[in-house]
């Protein structure tokens, strides 16, 4: 039998989102057990996951307080921790993906150990690295955000395991859970054919469309009869809520609107959203409960957030997304002005909801928005269409070519993705940067394999080998600003950066052979990028792909065993 | 057999001295009579020491809410019949060691006639006799010590207490090695910006490694505020501001978190703020160095700090409590000798500065009431200070204008006046009838070694005796005890000698910030305690680390053995390996832990 340590630590919706990888982890070893440590504030939400053998929670929070505090001794501390983690490494688990991209549990991970180490670790003094071609790509991501289109779920699943077939959200909906929403929706008002459910805040403000627009669109919403709306969310949320209420009321909505907010256990709020026709929601972790039950979602893709990445996966759901310049932002940005939020119209969300509820045609929209749906696509990968608006020519183009080129790079496997029908739009410019390039790229690869003859030399020739060093990183850092500057070579530049950082080895002559490999995989990559972009496009028959049906809900009585 | 008899015969055994000594004591101090549940129950003078209903239960409850951290041994005070005891006894483990004080054996004769003791009692060690031989047989136990008080029995004997508490705060005080990291978060302005001042100093004194969050930077933005003249605008944009400040002070401690953030009166920590630092586990105690009926905010804020020190006595102590204050101490102000001291003043300074009488101070109502009846009189007054707007009597003797008196000025005054007036401030007319704590001037006049002719205060005599500081106890008497005091020179300056030799055995800064911080380390033993016993010392930590750690060890034993070492200078050695170091698993477990040191992202 083998055993698998999954660690994700940080978010409600980050551990949804990893049921996907379970699957495929089971279809790559049917006898697979997995466990997974998880905070202990997300112990239920783990417990929704179906098929863990066990559910290790430990109190991070706490653990950083009293880190940081030093209100224990460091002595105590190691005690403490250790003893926590004795049954970890006693497991001897065969492999450990660390899905919380922190350098804490990469040195968690390490402690433990495992021959095979996947996501943050610890290099051999104890600076993180990163393990695994789909789990570095994600480490990057905000470097080259928007040619990515790959979601986290496939991020996680294709680098805790490897690719395969589609595999949907799923989360258990807890019996009693379904039962108090069924009692909690029947007791309200039975005139209500079709609730929605809407969550209007969200962990970050950031990310959290404005209160007032909420309460617009559910007006606009409340004069089709038969709709009533669920409020949900955290009892922090009140002040929004509120706010959200009373422009509701404002506007003239009349429909029944019961406030669930604060009010529900994880096990409630699941069979709330499983009985609910439609999701109005930020990108929270409750959106992603939802696509786990099957309720389609509306997602209103906000601030920071880009539903590329964390958007609701597999099909049926919508995405709406400003078209700002600044849109979506980075994610540190702290913003004045919240402008994007600005940019979807609440009667335009209101007739999407009635599209998705199947009461109204497809609407048309104003020119601030893009609209997208959900599906999956050839690959098997969640992936979102563009129904309405406009993108950047440039970066669609070079968003699906990075698309087939990863997933071809790290798989190994031909994409069934057709690949781009038109060449490139800044195709000759591209191509004459390359051409001037490759002359660098095989200059930098000759010093670090000169660099790797030299650390073989008794005695070691420091003075020379310090030289060398200096010039090869100089000749590196000169082209590196250019190699990022073009949409062409940008992505595969930052895998090399990385490459060249994940010091995962000991010793000169370990650590230069490393060194070759990374720029020779670099000059490789760029070859090939050549050779694509240099090949006359392929015309190709588009046609439509039938989508799978969402049959991720199953509603058994949860059985996990939680250990502190 | 009594129950008296077999629990003495009992005691015998462990104590044989206690024992011989309660069969020579008398009880009758509890009138013991049956609960409701038919146990018995104890009462004094109609007040029930345990409950009438069930003592048992009530005992349990009080042990839920005790605290204990492994490797202490707890300090009870309170004896009563002993149900808390046993109850404590039931709940500890087996290591855990139990000291119960007993100051008046006629209560513990009254509990073994009372009920029978069973085998609990072997686990207690009994402190008993003196103070200072019950302080020793308490510092004796060796482990961390925790105090708990079941505060219906400690209750008869609170003086007692209070001094055993007090010989242990001074051992913790004598034991302290200094290596504290302090965050001293000051005023904007005020009088209490001077005091943080001598804080900082006097805990770096003391070995401690302070920062001090200055908060006067912001001072010329705050007073812009008080020149809006829309009073609603100006308190909502003063209260944002003071907001503003109190995140701007949680930044600064995310950014190096220490064992204690110790605030001045008026620093700006609003109640939230303070409560997620109680949350994320911070320490915080505040130093109210205001009168208590007079700036009121304390109200507010009482919940947030875990430890409170006011200068004044049992009304400001009860009136924190009952505000959701859990720790209050009596902590009277003090004065700073390297900034308070006698200087020689040339003959010109002596002419600037000199007069018979002065005073030092802003213009409070009772201040203008008084001082016009001072003048005309055969002795020299001026007055040095600022607010003293419209006071047109005194415009003759108030000197520089009215503008406010920098500390070198104060002194060269203090040292150049032959009687100087120190009337505590007050709204009323007269002197003010309530007075109690002792205000800073006293101490500051007294380190200088000047004459002082002070206010009657409640809590004087605590701090000065009649031969130091002369006081006066009316307005009326003022003049005569001004013209009397200026007849009798010598006697003034043997008063100022006494005076500053007690203000530098007992009232300087640095004696209070040992206070604290000793009571601090009392009540929490496993923190500042256990850094001022100095069991984060790499000596230490090595020993502790010896038996499952001892690639640890060996770490720690490469620092200076009385350098206090934490996760960050452990982390740091080992990272000082260099990239070609090799890391054992508890290096990792080191690095791992040093990680969410680091972390301060929920902190803001």
């Amino acid at each position: 039998m083998k055993q698998v340590l999954i660690i994700n630590v940080t978010r409600m919706g980050d551990l949804i989102q990893t049921g996907p990888l379970l699957s495929r982890l089971r279809e790559e070893w049917p006898d697979v057990a997995i466990d997974l440590v998880v905070d202990r504030s997300f112990t239920p939400t783990a417990e929704l996951l179906p098929g863990l053998r066990q559910i290790i929670s430990y109190d991070f929070t706490r653990l950083l307080d009293d880190c940081r505090t030093q209100s224990k001794s460091l002595v105590t501390l190691m005690q403490e921790m250790t003893a926590w983690a004795a049954p970890l490494r006693a497991a001897r688990y065969d492999r450990i993906v660390n899905l919380t991209f922190n350098r804490q549990t990469g040195l968690l991970a390490s402690y433990i150990g495992a021959p095979d180490l996947r996501g943050i670790t610890a290099g051999p003094d104890g600076s993180p690295i990163v393990q695994n071609p789909w789990l570095s790509y994600f480490t990057d991501l905000h470097r080259h955000r928007r040619f990515n289109r790959f979601n986290l779920v496939d991020l996680y699943a294709m680098g805790g395991s490897g690719p395969g077939a589609f595999s949907p959200l799923s989360v258990t909906i807890p019996a009693d859970g379904r039962a108090w929403a069924e009692v909690f929706l029947r007791s309200q008002d039975r005139t209500v054919r079709q609730w929605i459910a809407v969550q209007i805040g969200a962990s970050d403000i950031m990310k959290a469309w404005r209160p007032e627009y909420f309460g617009r669109t559910l007006a606009h919403l409340s004069r089709h009869s038969g709709v009533g709306f669920v409020v949900i969310g955290t009892s922090a949320e009140a002040e929004a809520i509120e706010l959200a209420k009373t422009t509701y009321r404002a506007g003239g909505g009349t429909a029944p609107m019961l406030n669930a907010s604060g009010r529900t256990t994880l096990p409630q709020l699941v069979g709330l959203l499983s009985r609910c026709q439609l999701l109005l929601s930020n990108d929270t972790g409750p959106m992603h409960l939802a696509v786990g039950v099957g309720t389609p979602v509306i997602d209103l893709s906000v601030g920071h957030v880009d539903h590329h990445e964390t958007g609701p996966y597999g099909p049926g759901h919508w995405v709406i997304q400003p078209d700002l310049a600044c849109s979506p932002c980075g994610f540190d940005q702290i913003c004045a002005h919240h402008a994007c939020k600005d940019r979807l119209i609440s009667e335009e969300v209101a007739a999407l909801c009635l599209h998705a509820l199947e009461r109204a045609p497809f609407p048309s929209w104003s020119l601030g928005v893009r609209i997208y749906q959900s599906s999956v696509d050839a690959d098997g990968l969640g992936s979102f269409s563009l129904r309405e608006g406009h993108v950047d020519a440039g970066a669609a183009w070079y968003a699906a070519f990075w698309r087939r080129f990863w997933f071809e790079d790290f798989t190994g496997r031909p994409s069934q993705l057709a690949p781009n029908a038109e060449v490139a739009p800044d195709h000759a410019h591209a191509m004459a940067w390359m051409r001037e390039a490759i002359q660098p790229l095989r200059q930098l690869e000759q010093r670090a394999r000169h660099i790797a003859t030299l650390t073989r030399r008794q005695p070691l020739p420091v003075s020379l080998l310090q030289q060398e060093q200096a010039r090869l990183r100089q000749g590196r850092e000169q082209l590196l600003p250019q190699m990022m500057a073009h949409s062409a070579t940008g992505p595969s530049t930052v895998a090399m950066i990385r490459d060249i950082h994940n010091d995962d080895v000991v010793g000169l002559t370990m650590l230069a052979d490393r060194h070759v490999k990374a720029y020779r995989r670099w000059q490789q990559r760029i070859d090939r990028v050549n050779t694509l972009l240099s090949a006359e496009p392929v015309q190709f028959e588009k046609r439509q792909r039938p989508l799978p049906m969402i049959e991720s809900a199953v509603s058994v009585t949860p059985v996990s065993i939680t250990r502190s | 057999m009594s129950f008296f008899e077999a629990n003495i015969s009992r005691l015998a055994q462990s104590d044989s001295a206690l024992a011989a000594a309660l069969r020579q004591s008398r009880g009758g101090t509890l009138e013991t009579l049956p609960a409701r549940t038919g146990v018995i129950s104890a009462r004094v003078h109609g007040r029930w020491i345990h409950s009438a209903y069930d003592p048992v239960k009530e005992a349990q409850a009080w042990v839920e809410g005790q605290r204990y951290e492994e490797g202490e041994t707890l300090v009870v005070f309170g004896v009563g019949l002993l149900y808390h005891v046993e109850a404590l006894c039931a709940r500890l483990p087996r290591t855990a060691g139990v000291v119960l004080v007993v100051p008046d054996l006629s209560v513990l004769v009254d509990a073994a006639v009372a009920r029978t003791w069973d085998d609990w009692m072997k686990r207690v060690s009994w402190a008993w006799g003196a103070t200072e031989a019950i302080g020793e047989r308490i510092s004796a136990a060796g482990h961390p010590l925790r105090l708990v008080t079941y505060a219906p029995a400690a209750a008869l004997h609170s003086d007692s207490h209070r001094a055993i508490e007090s010989a242990l705060q001074r051992k913790v005080a004598a034991q302290a090695g200094g290596q504290l990291r302090i965050a001293v978060v000051g005023p904007i302005y005020g009088g209490s910006l001077p005091v943080t001042r001598y804080v900082v100093s006097a805990l770096e004194s003391l070995g401690h490694d302070v920062r001090w969050l200055d908060h006067s930077v912001h001072a010329t933005s705050y007073h812009q505020l008080e020149l809006l003249k829309n009073s609603q605008h100006r308190l909502a944009l003063q209260s944002k501001y003071a907001e503003m400040l109190s995140r701007i002070t949680m930044a600064q401690l995310a950014e190096d978190p220490p064992d204690l953030v110790l605030s001045l009166a008026q620093a700006p920590l609003i109640l939230p703020a303070l409560e997620h630092l109680r949350r994320k586990k911070f320490l915080t105690a505040m130093w109210f160095v205001e009168n208590y009926r007079h700036l009121t905010y304390w109200q507010q804020l009482a919940a947030g700090y875990d430890f409170w020190f006011v200068i004044q006595q049992a009304p400001c102590i009860a009136a924190l409590k009952q505000a959701g204050a859990k720790d209050v101490r009596y902590l009277p102000m003090a004065a700073d000798p390297s900034v308070h001291r006698p200087v020689e003043l040339t003959l010109a300074e002596r002419e600037e500065f000199g007069s018979d009488v002065s005073f030092v101070g802003a213009g409070y109502a009772n201040r203008r009431e008084i001082f016009p009846r001072l003048l005309g009189h055969d002795w020299t007054f001026k007055l040095w200070g600022n607010e003293w707007d419209g006071a047109t009597a005194l415009t003759s003797i108030l000197q520089r204008n009215g503008v406010r008196i920098d500390t070198d000025t104060c002194q060269k005054v203090f040292n150049a006046s032959a009687v100087n007036l120190n009337l505590h401030s007050w709204a009323g007319a007269g002197l003010d009838p309530n007075g109690d704590f002792v205000n800073p001037r006293t101490f500051e006049l007294a380190s200088c070694g000047a004459f002082q002719l002070t206010d009657c205060r409640s809590l004087m005599p605590d701090l000065f005796t009649a031969s130091e500081v002369a006081t006066v106890s009316s307005s009326e008497a003022l003049p005569g005890e001004i013209t009397r005091w200026l007849r009798e020179p010598e006697q003034r300056v043997a008063m100022a000698a006494q005076a500053r030799q007690r203000v530098l055995a007992e009232h300087t800064y640095v004696h209070r910030m040992r206070a604290l911080l000793s009571h601090v380390g009392v009540a929490s033993p496993d923190r500042i305690g256990s850094i001022l016993r100095g069991d984060r010392q790499a000596a230490a930590l090595a020993v502790a680390a010896d038996e499952s750690f001892s690639s640890v060890a060996s770490t720690l034993r490469t620092f200076p053995p009385a350098q206090r070492v934490e996760l960050k200078q452990l982390a740091a050695q080992i990272r000082s390996r260099g990239p070609m170091g090799t890391l054992s698993r508890e290096d990792l477990m080191v690095l791992m832990l040093d990680e969410y040191r680091s972390e301060t992202k929920d902190l803001v």
